[in-house]
């Protein structure tokens, strides 16, 4: 027995204080506990460590039980008081927390272990993340190590009181077996079908909990300044990558359209909302974009928000993943949206058509076409009805009159004769010669927008936007603003543009009569060295494997499947090309790394094992070597003992029976006493004297036979 | 679960077969809400069960078990000590939570489960790399028999509680289990006994003392050595052998055997062991015969006899007698005893 490593006590303890942390972690994280439930389980751990340690606990003990359980009770009745199942897993946490200072029956512990788990599934519904699936993998890695610190815990009480402490030996002989059980995981994980048909929604009111750099809502006046937020939002992969890597700093994914502005807020007219489902047109399209169609991708993380974000030129959606039930749609800005507003992931593809046709028409005739604008009844989302067109024409009377605006707008000089994308050019250049945008939002307030076109002459999308929408109603053309995101960064190893909080922007849609409502972007770019910084190589790798992750873990499901399936045959039937073989060459340097690992690893194991001892002594290998020679073909099984293997030989009746139990004691001796002997040479001795007894035995009963038997 | 070709079995223990239905029912929910953590969860379980089986597997492959034990004749039901021998073959890995249980008879085996009729405590044993132990296992009594092997079950839980694997070990072993002699019936024979002192009365030499046993008769104690000593105390006089020339034959009568019942066999077998017991402290040669046939001689032979006696395994009637005319006849049937000749 080894002495001098981790105790069978300290080892179960620690196992399931991390098991038990990291669950807690991880629902504290995802918001599924409150800091203030968070606060009290610490402090009821704390107290408890304190009360451990004195003399005399068990009252003290059992005060913080009763605690423990109040609470727990109080987060069960909040549930029904509140209306939000949320306030469950504060419970759990409690009744977890409660045993864990008492781990030390098993009941005791799989009620830790179970608190633990449910911990850990209500954090990966709240928020399913890379992070938190990552997380969730440790947790399931400390929750083995607890199992079978539990089982000696419990179940080997006797090595326990031997004294026994678990030294490194010990873990490595579990090690050892860890990659076996990690290949079954995975495949289990990677194989086991899914069935997107039988995805249900799970059936519980989750409030928000969410922070979102895209909120829908233009309001200039509010206070506050914009944070950069990191967070990865939407990953977009297109069937072109070719296409999507030229136009994913320029990708544009439109969210809804705001067209009623009062001074310093942005508001959306009322509609009805109606049904949406695939394949039905979004967008006025010709054959000629039919033909040059590609499919856009979107995988959307968990955000509190039910609109649908499609990429510019979208004309329908193809598919739809399983926890969108419903897609609703608004006649007015043909935006869409999901109809239930909790906060999942989705992904759904969309069928894209990538030519920007620009409309080449003066203002004159854009003005024509505007008087002799029919009336529809059911207008589409790209017409215009008669009836509506004041709404996207009227200018607030408080700005449009307002002196910083007319000052700012006398600097143009805009005609009849001229075209709209002169006009157009003519606002962008001024913006980008006279202004400077920039994520800074120090000038929030009731006169940002007067700050920042007569003073500051720097801001946020929003300005430039809500300057652009004023300016063009004030020339006749119709317009509104639009939020959404802008750009994405383009990740060459994912072959994905990855879209974060902080590329929320909004911009300006004007409206022709012929072609419908199109896209016009008055912000300059922000700094190209800001952009810059954001592309190394690290943060690429890190997005890649993000996005490597999203896919094949957190979003893993039955197109996935179908998609990798899809891969292999299509690489199975293509001729072997080295080409080929290049493109798959981080995957490929993974697997052939891996292996080449495993099997050095292996190799020099076994080169060690032969070298350090042979696994039999010279004089047994002569004594298996003598058995051949007589004609015998007997092994050692790897099931049966010495002894059996012995007795099998006797049995044969060619050898000593007593002569045969003195070399196995030699044998085992040499084996395994720790004591040194000259076993080389008795064994040596042993044999010979068994292979002369041997042959003269043979010799006997070659001349009488039926004497060996 | 049990493979004779490998000789391995699996069960599942109560901790096995929770995590085994919260493995399944968290995979119905997975597959019902489509959450991967659940599919991660059900992969990891599954990777648990796996890794379970590998290293007890390891465990029960590096264990050698050697136990052998030498010709032993012993009452039923009195304790008895089997040494064996564990050795872990393995250089590098130590040997955690063995378990050896000993069965009488070939543990029934079908491919859902296995049932043991353990014969001894069950023993945990640990050990380190390259080691050998020296343990006994102790059976509390065994039922009346002759056993040639001993089943040995090694079994493990190791390394997580869920899975219990075993496999079997035969021991070379030769018991005899003999009935015990039972105090109720001593009365029986007492006066047997009573009758064969009085005949040889007056013929015995006084060699000395011994320790005063049930049944020593009564006209044998010392008094005055005795005065004053409790009962455990007493002594008795000694006295060389009565009937140097004559032997006892306890007779079974065939006709009576064929028509007892097992309850009733097994009585006369009690009756047999009590009244051997008795007369071998009176210091008599003992014969057993079946009518006249002759089935052993002496006491030893007769408890081996005994221990494996069967009705249906009496020696066929003709058989060769070599009986003598001046030896002592009784005959013995389940409820009473009676002196023939």
């Amino acid at each position: 027995m080894t002495h001098g490593g981790l105790s069978i006590r300290r080892y179960f303890a620690s196992a399931t204080f991390v098991s038990f942390a990291l669950a807690l972690w991880l629902a504290s994280h995802a918001e599924a506990i409150g800091n203030l439930a968070l606060t009290f389980i610490i402090l009821i751990y704390l107290l408890a460590r304190v009360g451990r340690s004195r003399s005399g606990s068990d009252a003290m003990i059992t005060g913080i039980s009763v605690l423990g359980w109040s609470l727990s009770a109080w987060s069960l009745a909040a549930v029904f008081l509140n209306k939000d199942v949320v306030y469950l897993a504060d419970g759990l946490a409690y009744i977890g927390v409660i045993n864990l200072i008492r781990s030390h029956s098993p009941a005791r512990f799989w009620t830790v272990m179970i608190c633990a788990l449910l911990l850990c599934f209500s954090a990966l519904v709240l928020e399913p993340g890379v992070g938190a699936y990552l997380f969730f993998i440790l947790f399931l890695g400390a929750s083995t190590c607890a199992i079978n610190a539990a089982h000696l815990q419990f179940q080997l009480a006797s090595l326990q009181q031997s004294g026994y402490r678990l030294d490194r030996r010990y873990l490595r002989q579990m090690l050892r077996a860890t990659p076996i059980g990690l290949l079954t995981a995975a495949a289990v994980f990677l194989l086991f079908p899914r069935i997107n048909n039988l995805v249900l929604d799970l059936p519980i009111h989750i409030k928000q909990r969410f922070k979102t750099g895209f909120s829908g809502q233009i309001d200039l006046s509010a206070q506050g300044s914009i944070e950069r937020d990191e967070r990865v939002v939407m990953h977009v992969t297109a069937s072109n990558s070719p296409w999507l890597k030229e136009h994913a700093t320029d990708l544009y994914l439109r969210g809804q359209a705001l067209d009623q502005f009062n001074g310093s807020q942005w508001l959306k007219s009322p509609s009805d909302l109606q049904g949406y489902s695939r394949y039905q047109p979004l967008y006025i399209h010709s054959r000629g974009d039919l033909e040059a169609t590609l499919d856009v991708a979107i995988t959307g993380n968990p955000i509190h928000t039910p609109i649908m974000f499609l990429p510019a030129g979208s004309f329908l959606i193809k598919e739809v993943s399983g926890t969108i039930d419903r897609m609703l749609i608004d006649p007015i800005d043909g935006s869409l949206r999901r109809a239930n507003d909790h906060p999942v992931r989705s992904h759904y593809i969309t069928q894209v058509f990538p030519s920007d046709h620009r409309p080449d028409l003066s203002l004159g005739e854009l003005k024509e076409q505007l008087k002799n604008l029919p009336t529809i009844d059911e207008p589409k989302p790209f017409q215009l009805d008669h009836s509506h067109l004041q709404r996207y024409l009227m200018v607030d009377p408080r700005v449009g009159t307002a002196d910083y605006f007319q000052n700012w707008m006398s600097q143009f000089s805009i005609a009849d004769h001229e075209s709209i994308q002169s006009v157009l050019s003519e606002l962008r250049n001024h913006f980008r010669t006279n202004y400077q945008a920039t994520l800074l939002n120090q000038f929030s307030g009731p006169e940002a927008l007067e700050s920042f076109l007569s003073r500051d002459r720097y801001g946020h999308c929003e300005l430039f936007a809500t300057a652009s929408v004023l300016a063009l109603r004030l020339w006749g053309i119709p317009a509104r603003i639009v939020t959404g995101y802008r750009g994405g960064e383009y990740n060459p190893v994912a072959d994905a543009a990855i879209v974060k909080q902080y590329q929320a922007h909004a911009w300006v849609e004007y409206f022709v009569a012929d072609s419908g409502w199109h896209r016009f972007d008055p912000t300059p770019m922000l700094s190209p060295v800001l952009q810059e910084s954001l592309r190394g190589s690290v943060m690429q790798y890190y997005h890649a494997a993000n996005y490597w992750l999203n896919r094949y873990l957190v979003d893993f499901n039955l197109r996935t499947q179908r998609d990798i399936v899809r891969q292999v045959r299509q690489q199975l039937k293509q001729p072997f090309s080295l080409k080929d073989l290049w493109s798959w060459q981080p995957l490929l340097g993974l697997v052939l790394g891996s292996l080449t690992a495993i099997f050095g690893w292996l190799g020099w194991r076994y080169y060690r094992r032969r070298r350090k001892r042979p696994r039999r002594p010279h004089y047994y290998r002569r004594f298996l070597k003598s058995l051949q020679q007589f004609g015998l073909s007997l092994e050692k099984q790897p099931y049966e003992g010495w002894s059996e293997f012995h007795k099998r030989v006797a049995a044969s009746g060619l050898f000593d029976n007593s002569d045969l139990q003195q070399l196995e004691q030699i044998l085992l001796a040499d084996l395994y006493s720790s004591k040194q002997g000259s076993f080389e040479q008795q064994g040596e001795q042993m044999v010979l004297r068994l292979i002369s007894f041997a042959k003269q035995r043979q010799q006997l009963s070659r001349h009488r036979p039926g004497l060996s038997q | 679960m049990y493979y004779k070709s490998v000789n391995r079995g699996l069960n599942f223990t109560r901790l096995g077969r929770y995590l085994i239905g919260l493995t399944l029912l968290i995979g119905v929910l997975a597959v019902v809400t489509g959450i991967n953590g659940m599919f991660l969860f059900l992969g990891i379980s599954l990777g648990l069960l796996a890794v379970s089986g590998l290293i007890s597997e390891k465990n029960l492959k590096i264990c050698d078990l050697q136990g052998a034990q030498a010709e032993l004749l012993l009452q039923a039901d009195r304790p008895i000590s089997i040494p064996i021998i564990l050795n872990n073959l393995s250089q590098h890995d130590d040997l955690f939570g063995i378990e050896l249980l000993l069965c009488s008879d070939r543990p029934s085996v079908a491919w859902w489960r296995a049932k043991f009729q353990a014969v001894s405590d069950k023993k945990l044993l640990h050990l380190g790399r390259n080691q050998q132990q020296r343990q006994t296992l102790t059976c509390p009594g065994l039922n009346r028999g002759h056993y040639k092997m001993l089943h040995l079950i090694v079994q493990t839980r190791f390394p997580f509680g869920i899975f219990l694997k075993y496999k079997f070990v035969t021991i070379a072993t030769n018991l005899y289990i003999y009935p015990a002699p039972k105090d109720a019936l001593l009365s029986i024979w007492q006066p047997i006994l009573t009758q064969l002192r009085v005949a040889s009365a007056g013929l015995e030499d006084f060699v000395g003392h011994e320790p005063y046993q049930v049944g020593t008769p009564l006209k044998n104690l010392d008094w005055r050595k005795n005065a004053g000593r409790e009962r455990f105390q007493w002594v008795a006089k000694s006295f060389n052998q009565s009937h140097p020339g004559r032997d006892i034959d306890l007779i079974l009568e065939r006709r009576h055997i064929n028509t007892l019942s097992p309850i009733e066999w097994e009585r006369l077998l009690d009756m047999l062991s009590t009244g051997i017991d008795l007369l071998c402290r009176a210091r008599l040669s003992l014969n057993l015969r079946v009518d006249n046939q002759l089935i052993s001689k002496g006491p030893e032979a007769c408890y081996r006899w005994l221990a494996s006696a069967n009705p249906t395994n009496l020696p066929p009637t003709g058989v060769l007698s070599n009986n003598r005319n001046d030896a002592v006849q009784i005959s013995v049937s389940p409820y009473q005893v009676r002196m023939i000749q």
